[in-house]
């Protein structure tokens, strides 16, 4: 089992703070969800769960050891981050080249050469996230949740032990949403695999996760299980949000909506 | 793939025969029952044709590698050395050279001409570093990727117009000899004699293609953006400034010894990528070999079209330059 943990974390951009003391703890098996409003640092936090950022302050580690001293392969088979798919970049890659680009990490030699087992971790990526049927298709050419998808696929094909989702919902329709959850729960279940999810989609979040953190302007309002969250949902998506929400009840099963 | 092989193997081939074939072709035929028992045939054949050939198809199959890890670099399809005012500092450095009185003369065999080429080219390539921040220290809680693509073209465009005015600046302070002769190198052309040329540029695009080919796939990972490179354990730095440094010495070498030849290096990669696909390990050979024999056939062309005067290679590769970049911009690959 492994656990990533962030400390004392404070972040600014140009001296303007973003986050404040923020303390996370996420172990493997375990799926977070992190909402908060558009810019209170949800994504700032996962970028520096990943390295992508360095913190002001505090540090991350994965296992004890500090990820800023990991050497950047190593922190590659540890931790892989799926960024938002709008405005991507999108090269004329295949998803399969796409995909296995991803085993980076584990290449050896002048060129990067990889065993016949990390090349069979490329199917097991499409297969696992439903994008075997896309796999000879460029980049290019995907619709917005089929590169999503396929974006997830890189990802889970990298085979660590946690995975980092900056908002996977966004810009996309009720049945892909609904498919990115099934992939979510299948890596979940199927690896083990622990999945941070940042979303400003309620439902999908407490549909999808069975912990929550919270963040208001930079700082730490909720940290712990979805049933503790949901004890006072109404209340706590108030304070997170700034509006007023109603729990519907549809077939034993609770909406939040504005 | 079986099928994007098959190209690179009639690629090949048409290396192969552009080398072989060329070196026949020029202001008078030569025939192969000339060449095998007329010594004076033989002579431009040796000492002119074959070693302008092949300075043509390293410098072309050099400038379209650079070219190449340019694009993919900054993701975007008018990076190549021009662009990056790599180009310009080279000229300027030749320029600086000529006005100084010093152009004939030579260091270890190398023409003092190559030297001020590859010194402005060092020093504009440096300039764009320092500029858009990719070699400044980056401090904690400044954005990880302070360096970005478009910063690195903005300082690249930016430093390109400065040395283009500072060369203006000496061409109208020289006189007319001087003055033809900067134009004249400025044109571009491959109109070498011996092999002395090809092998003051070999050394320098042979460690280039090394640097580069070592690199190759963190070149597939640019292109995805530098977050997931990074995310999937590319030193984006490092390899950036690798890449860079390896490209800009391939640059510089050909530069010194053909003058700035234009386009070679954004038109080649485009036509690679509609052909091999996006793979840089399949790309980076397609481009040696496609800008090899692009500009040996333009050269080929520069010394028959208007025979017996001779047009410089860059004004060929120039003309054909325009109508391509109405195609690039009618066709994103990006």
């Amino acid at each position: 089992m492994s656990c990533i943990n962030a400390e004392t974390l404070s972040f600014s951009y140009g001296g303007k703070s973003v986050l404040e003391d923020v303390a996370l703890t996420v172990n493997t098996g375990e799926t977070w969800a992190v909402v908060g409003r558009n810019g209170v640092g949800k994504s700032t936090l996962i970028k520096c769960l990943c390295g992508l950022l360095s913190p002001v302050q505090g540090t991350v580690s994965i296992d004890g050891i500090d990820i800023a001293k990991t050497p950047p392969k190593e922190l590659a088979k540890k931790i892989a981050y799926v960024p938002q798919g709008v405005n991507r970049p999108t090269p004329p890659f295949t998803v399969r080249e796409y995909v296995s680009m991803a085993l980076f990490p584990y290449g050896t030699g002048f060129m990067g050469r990889l065993s016949d087992d990390n090349k069979k971790g490329v199917d097991d990526a499409l297969s696992l996230t439903d994008t075997d049927r896309l796999a000879d298709r460029t980049m290019n050419t995907l619709s917005g949740g089929e590169l999503q998808s396929a974006l997830i696929a890189g990802a889970v094909a990298q085979s660590t032990p946690f995975l980092l989702l900056d908002e996977p919902t966004t810009h996309l329709d009720p049945f892909h949403k609904k498919n990115i959850r099934q992939v979510i729960e299948r890596i979940h279940k199927e690896r083990g695999t622990a999945v941070i999810t940042v979303t400003h989609d309620v439902n999908f979040a407490l549909s999808a996760h069975k912990n929550i953190l919270a963040i208001i302007n930079g700082k730490i309002f909720f940290n712990g299980s979805r049933d503790k969250f949901c004890i006072d949902a109404v209340n706590n998506l108030e304070k997170i949000f700034s509006i007023k929400f109603n729990a519907v009840g549809v077939d034993e099963k609770v909406y939040f909506c504005e | 793939m079986s099928f994007i092989l098959q190209k690179l193997l009639i690629l090949t081939a048409l290396s192969i025969l552009s080398i072989v074939a060329l070196p026949f072709i020029g202001m008078e035929l030569i025939s192969i029952d000339q060449l095998l028992t007329d010594s004076f045939h033989r002579d431009i054949f040796l000492t002119l044709r074959l070693p302008r050939v092949l300075t043509a198809f390293l410098a072309g199959g050099g400038l379209a590698v650079c070219g190449l890890v340019f694009q993919s670099l900054f993701r975007n399809p008018m990076a190549d050395p021009y662009t990056l005012g790599i180009a310009s500092g080279a000229s300027f450095g030749a320029a600086a050279v000529i006005l100084s009185g010093a152009a004939g003369a030579a260091l270890l065999g190398v023409p003092a001409t190559a030297i001020g080429a590859l010194c402005g080219a060092g020093l504009s390539f440096t300039l764009v570093l320092a500029f858009s921040g990719v070699i400044t220290a980056s401090t904690a809680g400044r954005r990880a990727a302070a360096s970005s693509p478009h910063t690195i073209l903005l300082a690249g465009i930016a430093v390109s117009f400065f040395f283009s005015s500072l060369l203006m600046f000496l061409q109208y302070m020289s006189d007319m000899r001087e003055s033809f002769h900067i134009v004249r190198w400025l044109m571009g052309g491959v109109d070498v004699f011996g092999y002395k040329p090809l092998l003051t540029m070999l050394p320098f695009v042979a460690v280039g293609l090394i640097l580069i080919t070592s690199n190759v796939t963190a070149l597939d990972h640019f292109l995805t953006g530098d977050d997931v490179a990074q995310t999937r354990g590319v030193r984006v730095r490092l390899s950036r400034g690798l890449l860079l440094c390896a490209a800009s010495v391939t640059v510089g070498g050909v530069v010194s010894v053909c003058g700035p030849i234009c386009f070679v290096g954004m038109m080649v990669p485009h036509l690679c990528r509609g052909l091999f696909g996006a793979s840089h390990k399949i790309l980076l050979p397609a481009c040696l070999m496609a800008g090899g024999v692009f500009l040996s056939v333009c050269d080929a062309l520069a010394r028959t079209v208007a025979a017996p005067a001779e047009i410089p290679v860059g004004v060929i590769t120039a003309l054909l330059g325009g109508p391509f970049l109405v195609w690039v911009s009618r066709s994103r690959r990006f």
